[in-house]
């Protein structure tokens, strides 16, 4: 509801049909104020005056008089038809044309049915009426016939309830189905964004060929994402010649180096000599393969084979193949993790980036005297991580560690390229799963976490 | 040993026939897949060194072929493509053994002999092996020493099973990770060194004959002097 409420799309939604129907309100208003306001205002100025006029002859010529004046009056009306009373002083009354009234007069103007009779038929009249008491104690009624008007603002009233009703609607279907026509384009984007983003360079915007703006938006990623899928591509066939064309020409070298060895014979100077090349040339080697396996993962052209997996045992399995190394470097392994642990990994990769970690810890945490590897479960996630209590990397390190031949300031006398980080990092990546290092005082904990889609539920 | 040798880079072609030939083996050479295919279903090898990419026929359609007409000579598969994923492919179509260029040659040659050796019909399936007074009972997961039973855990016992198995030839580190541990991974340090030394100690009952012996750049052999 929340992810709802924040959606572009239905705040447009919302804008477009509040405004929408702010407009029909406003237009209507007006329409109300032209056709029943304005003529209401004329009325009531109009039947004040004359009642004020008429109170005064009342006073200056007495009722008879008033009876006379007001009888002309009502029989050559100028304008809308005219309505009187005049009450004496003892109730009785004088003259009118007002079917009834009520008891006690209402100060200021009152609205008083008053349907007459013509040839049989009925017509609807409503009097506006002024109706006061006289300083004798008569009490006279002036009105003028306000049916157009009060008829009007009925329908007024009525249409605008449907009207409104109406608008209403029309304005949030209309709203939705925009938001959604706009939401349907944006998710297109989305989506091939995502795809680039998993790896397919393949991935395009599609384009509906209307020539809008997000046909031009969608075309202009898809050139952007054509130029960079041919830069790619290019990089990638000059890594993997370079790469293929490596490995023979150092499969020779080690070749030749070997040869060299045997024909050293009995000379100790030139074996060892020709033994540390090919340590060299191996080492290489290795460099190579590691990144070639980096950007094959990097780049998802490395296949995942998940298979569900017992995480202890692995976990077991990585703490028995380098108990023996631990032991030399006195340092105690320390396992934490509980059965059952299930997950969908791709065993070998993981294998690799946790020995990678183990290797790290072992080899970096100079004077720390325990290691712990643990895994858990926490509800969409699994936590694989390494823990040391060396002495730590610095903030500045833990950025770069990822990087490809990257090694942390203090590193100069560990053996090692530089590549470990990086192809945890990587198989992270084709997991998708996040690495974190932080400090864990005193040492180092990275952690690997990997979603939930990939895991199996128990 | 009779071995054919696939390959189309003709200078690591002569390399490689070098080295087998040093070895004391008998090898032929060919550089194209068609042509393989023809030799190895003629002829009978001890072993094939078959490269992936070839010209005319990809290196796993040669072996597919081969292994359709159920010829079951050992096929070591060499190629570029040294990944992991492609190594099980390799395996699945029907390689016994997988290398990635570039390779030592000793690691080559040590696998070339645990190859065509597997191929005899030794007493692969027998449950107990003895390597002079080192007797090792794999059904009842017992290791003895001249009648003296030595405590080892489950992943030292499979380390010296495999010595075993192949005592007399060398056995390379890659070899070891490969067929004694269910996961295909590169260690960064040589954590297998760690392993065999403590064995090693295990094993080695005061003065007596070291039976595992290092071969230096290579690997380990187990060896009755």
């Amino acid at each position: 509801m929340r992810r709802l409420l924040r959606s572009l799309s239905f705040r447009l939604t919302l804008i477009y049909a509040g405004l929408f129907c702010l407009s029909v309100a406003l237009l209507m208003g007006t329409g109300y104020w032209l056709r029943v306001t304005v003529p209401m205002d004329r009325a009531q100025r109009l039947v004040k005056s004359e009642a004020r006029a008429l109170r005064a002859a009342y006073l200056a010529n007495g009722p008879a008089a008033t009876a006379a004046a007001l009888d002309r009056r009502a029989q050559r009306s100028d304008g809308p038809k005219t309505f009187h009373a005049l009450i004496a002083p003892d109730g009785r009354v004088v003259t009118t044309n007002l079917p009834g009234w009520s008891n006690r007069p209402t100060d200021g103007l009152t609205l008083i049915e008053a349907d007459s009779f013509a040839d049989g038929a009925e017509i609807d009249h409503n009097a506006l009426v002024s109706d006061h008491y006289l300083p004798d104690g008569a009490r006279l009624l002036i009105g003028r016939d306000v049916e157009d008007v009060t008829s009007e603002a009925e329908i007024l009233r009525t249409a605008a309830i449907w009207i409104l009703g109406v608008t209403v609607l029309l304005g949030f279907s209309s709203g939705w189905l925009m938001s959604l026509a706009i939401g349907r384009r944006i998710e297109a984007v989305t989506l091939a964004a995502r795809q680039v983003m998993d790896g397919d360079l393949t991935g395009r915007v599609q384009v509906r060929g209307a020539n809008d703006d997000f046909d031009r938006l969608g075309e202009t990623l898809n050139l952007m994402l054509s130029r960079i899928q041919s830069l790619f591509q290019a990089v990638q066939r000059v890594s993997d010649n370079a790469a293929h064309e490596l490995r023979t020409p150092l499969a020779r070298l080690i070749g030749r180096l070997e040869a060299l060895e045997r024909m050293a014979g009995d000379n100790p100077a030139l074996q060892t000599a020709a033994g540390e090349a090919i340590v060299e040339a191996n080492r290489l080697r290795q460099i190579l393969s590691a990144l070639m396996r980096i950007s094959r993962l990097e780049n998802g052209r490395h296949p995942l084979e998940l298979q569900r997996t017992d995480v202890v045992q692995l976990l077991e399995d990585l703490v028995e193949f380098y108990q023996p190394e631990a032991e030399r470097l006195g340092i105690e392994l320390i396992l934490s993790a509980r059965r059952p642990l299930v997950a969908d990994l791709d065993l070998d990769l993981v294998f690799q980036a946790l020995s990678n970690l183990l290797d790290n810890a072992l080899k970096h945490a100079s004077g720390g005297r325990r290691v712990e590897l643990s895994a858990r479960r926490q509800r969409e996630w699994l936590e694989l991580a390494v823990r040391d209590d060396g002495p730590g990397i610095d903030l500045e390190d833990a950025g770069r560690v990822t990087e490809q031949f990257y090694r942390g300031r203090d590193s100069g006398a560990v053996p090692g390229d530089g590549l470990g980080l990086s192809m945890v990092a990587a198989i992270a990546h084709a997991h998708g799963a996040t690495l974190e290092l932080a400090p864990a005082s005193p040492g180092l904990r990275v952690a690997l976490t990997i979603p939930d889609q990939r895991l199996a539920r128990g | 040993m009779q071995i054919l040798l696939v390959e189309d880079d003709a200078a690591l072609a002569a390399h490689i026939m070098a080295g087998v030939r040093e070895a004391g083996h008998v090898v032929e050479h060919c550089a194209d897949g068609r042509d393989a295919l023809v030799r190895a279903t003629c002829e009978s090898y001890d072993a094939i060194i078959l490269d992936r990419m070839l010209p005319t026929l990809d290196g796993l359609k040669v072996l597919a072929a081969l292994r359709a007409t159920d010829d079951a000579t050992p096929v070591l598969i060499l190629s570029a493509l040294g990944d992991v994923d492609e190594r099980v492919r390799g395996l699945r179509a029907g390689g016994d053994d997988y290398m990635a260029k570039p390779f030592a040659m000793s690691e080559l040659l040590a696998r070339l002999e645990t190859l065509a050796r597997r191929n005899a019909p030794v007493t692969e399936a027998a449950s107990v092996l003895r390597v002079a007074d080192l007797e090792i009972d794999l059904a009842g997961h017992v290791v003895t020493r001249a009648g003296r039973r030595i405590p080892l855990t489950l992943r030292e016992l499979r380390i010296v099973a495999y010595l075993a198995r192949n005592a007399g030839r060398v056995v390379t580190r890659t070899m070891l990770l490969e067929n004694v541990w269910d996961y295909n991974f590169d260690p960064q340090t040589n954590i297998i060194d760690q392993h065999i030394s403590k064995l090693r100690h295990k094993i080695a009952l005061d003065d007596e004959t070291n039976l595992i012996q290092t071969v230096r750049g290579v690997g380990y052999t187990m060896r009755a002097e």
